[in-house]
């Protein structure tokens, strides 16, 4: 009782402090580090909209031509279809095999319960060369012929630790007494998950398969051991490359990067409402 | 005779190697408040659970109204459970909460409107109905939690330490208000706590357990005025525990030599062996202190000095120490305690009804 909502003190933080000249430094190193992380990209975006092929200063015009150009190249179709099913089968399948994973690993305690999920996330660190070449060897020694089947599987792969991570984040803070009271109000087991467990977690769900859709958007050295000769963007993309830098790899690239951040993005701020 | 609201014959819970209760019998009549009470870890808590249906039991019978319910699922038992912090569903608001069993039970909208309209009235919670979990304070979530449980009509309701969340004052208020909800709807209640001040005030009848087992029922009274052991007794309310051996016993009465060799009487139950050890339990309440042996042999009393006099504003505790240097505790009124100051040689007397004498070492309780 009496619980007031305490408005936060943003506004009253900022003043300003004296300058001192180590801060310049400071400041130096910052700008220097931001500008490496991010100018190949901004690089790359910034020359999928300019008329000039070569990569050159200062820019001449704007276009969207090499959009143009890259949607027409006859692997592009192909490949973005590709790159959308793989996707989708990855949020689902990681999603799915996630999500029960962890309520499974939720019922059992202690030391069991730290192996398996260590166990599980172990994934996450094998480098991708590893899973990419192993899979493939696998899948070849039980006669799984390559192909998207396969580049499905190995994004399922690569994207279940992380689901498993988002989804055990947000079950720590599940109060798995409301399934109880849920049961005891008269609900089915069924009931309960469709009530009460899954509106609950629904938002982590979500993030966490936007989370597989964007690891499986990009992935490409494990698809690159395992789609055969299917094509998805990376693939194209590696493949334009080797022929030379060309501006509508600027474009696909800029494609990629953008449906990244909004799946990112998206994903951040699904797992992080508070029901 | 009436069937009882809850019958409980012979239950017994192992997990794996762990006996968590062992042989409980208990019946709670209809329209009774009982209490469990007990530190933790006695297997209240797991008691309240096999009743709701969240256990089975490794052994014994569980009846509901005559109807055994041993291994029935807890959604399909006429019982509801008041979970220790509320547990009220987070994506729901007040009134969606206490109307969801209702709905599970396809009652039309507008008589479970009615319904939740005077559970939200009950637990005077009438215009918060539209809040979400998340705006109610602690006692408010318990009161919804009460009003969520009791909207479905269950046949007894369970209630697991309902009140431990929250602080002193609030919960001595809804101790009483649960005891008026409790009588107004004539409900049968079976309500765990490990506080026996609140088992005192709210139960028609309590039930003592400790490690698995059920070691004394009775009314409030019964349990605080004759423990039926030294766990009891220490557990219950406070007591001084002097420690000394066997001395003899007779007419209900057993003598008790202190370690020093003074001589106290108590009630005893007539089993006790000479020279063995053994415990005198007495409330600090029933110590009188005096500068000098009171006269009649109607009590028995021990020689102490004063070492430190509290005020409490309703009474003064004295605490003295024997001559075999054990702390007791006395609380006296203010106009009793008006000629004491601490270092003073006094006598600590006590009617020996007013004390009992147990044939075993004492223990701290835990919890």
């Amino acid at each position: 009782m009496g619980d007031a909502v305490v408005g936060t003190g943003r506004d009253a933080i900022r003043t300003s402090a004296p300058r001192r000249p180590e801060l310049l430094f400071a400041r130096l190193f910052v700008a220097i580090v931001l500008v490496y992380l991010f100018a190949p990209v901004v690089v790359t975006v910034l020359f999928s909209f300019t008329t000039s092929p070569r990569l050159s200063l200062p820019i001449e015009g704007l276009t969207v031509n090499w959009y143009a150009n890259a949607f027409s190249n006859p692997l592009f179709g192909r490949a973005l279809g590709n790159t959308i099913l793989l996707a989708v089968v990855t949020a689902l399948g990681a999603g799915a095999l996630g999500v029960l994973f962890s309520f499974g690993l939720v019922v059992l305690r202690g030391r069991v319960r730290g192996i398996l999920l260590t166990a599980s996330l172990v994934p996450a660190v094998i480098p991708v060369l590893v899973l990419g070449i192993a899979l493939a060897v696998f899948c070849n020694s039980i006669g799984l012929a390559q192909g998207i089947r396969n580049a499905a599987i190995g994004h399922i792969l690569v994207a279940l630790p992380f689901v498993i991570l988002t989804m055990n984040a947000r079950l720590e803070t599940f109060d798995f007494t409301t399934l109880e009271a849920a049961r005891d109000l008269g609900a089915s087991p069924w009931q309960t998950f469709r009530d009460v467990t899954f509106p609950l977690i629904r938002p982590s769900v979500m993030g966490a398969g936007l989370l597989a859709m964007a690891l499986s958007l990009d992935e490409f050295v494990v698809t690159w051991f395992n789609v055969g000769t299917e094509q998805t963007l990376p693939v194209v993309i590696w493949g334009l490359l080797r022929r030379g830098i060309n501006p509508s790899i600027n474009a696909l690239a800029t494609v990629v990067l953008v449906s990244l951040i909004v799946l990112v993005v998206l994903s951040n701020y699904l797992n992080r409402r508070k029901v | 005779m009436t069937t009882p609201a809850v019958q409980i014959t012979g239950v017994g819970k192992r997990f794996g190697s762990t006996v968590a209760l062992a042989n409980i019998d208990l019946v709670v009549d209809e329209n009774e408040f009982v209490s469990l009470l007990g530190p933790s870890g006695c297997g209240k808590t797991t008691l309240l659970r096999i009743i709701s249906g969240f256990e089975y039991p490794t052994a014994g019978r569980v009846a509901i109204h005559g109807t055994d319910v041993t291994f029935v699922p807890p959604h399909r038992r006429p019982t509801n459970l008041v979970f220790q912090r509320g547990a009220l569903f987070p994506h729901m608001n007040v009134a969606d909460n206490i109307g969801y069993s209702l709905k599970l039970r396809k009652w039309p909208k507008a008589r479970i409107a009615a319904r939740v309209e005077e559970m939200l009235a009950l637990v005077r919670l009438d215009d918060l109905g539209g809040r979400g979990p998340t705006q109610l304070s602690g006692g408010q979530i318990q009161r919804a939690a009460l009003a969520r449980a009791l909207a479905a009509e269950p046949r007894v309701l369970l209630l697991d330490e309902p009140l431990s969340a929250l602080d002193l004052k609030l919960r001595q208020h809804m101790q009483l208000e649960l005891r008026a909800i409790q009588r107004k709807l004539g409900a049968t209640f079976v309500y765990v706590t490990h506080d026996q001040h609140e088992a005192l005030v709210m139960s028609d009848r309590i039930a003592v357990m400790n490690e698995g087992r059920i070691i004394q029922e009775g009314s409030p009274r019964d349990i605080y005025t004759r423990p039926a052991s030294l766990f009891a007794s220490d557990f219950i309310g406070e007591t001084n525990l002097l420690q000394g051996t066997v001395a003899g016993f007779a007419d209900g009465l057993a003598s008790m030599a202190l370690r020093d060799g003074t001589i106290v009487m108590a009630r005893g139950s007539g089993s006790e062996t000479p020279g063995a050890p053994a415990t005198l339990s007495v409330r600090p309440e029933a110590i009188r202190v005096a500068l000098e042996t009171p006269a009649g042999a109607a009590s028995t009393s021990v020689a102490a000095e004063i070492i430190e006099i509290m005020y409490l504003g309703d009474r003064v505790r004295i605490e003295a120490l024997t001559a075999d240097s054990t702390v007791v505790l006395a609380d006296l009124r203010d106009e009793e305690a008006a000629a004491l100051q601490r270092g003073m040689r006094v006598v600590l007397s006590w009617s020996p009804a007013a004390a009992a004498v147990w044939a075993e070492a004492p223990r701290t309780a835990p919890g």
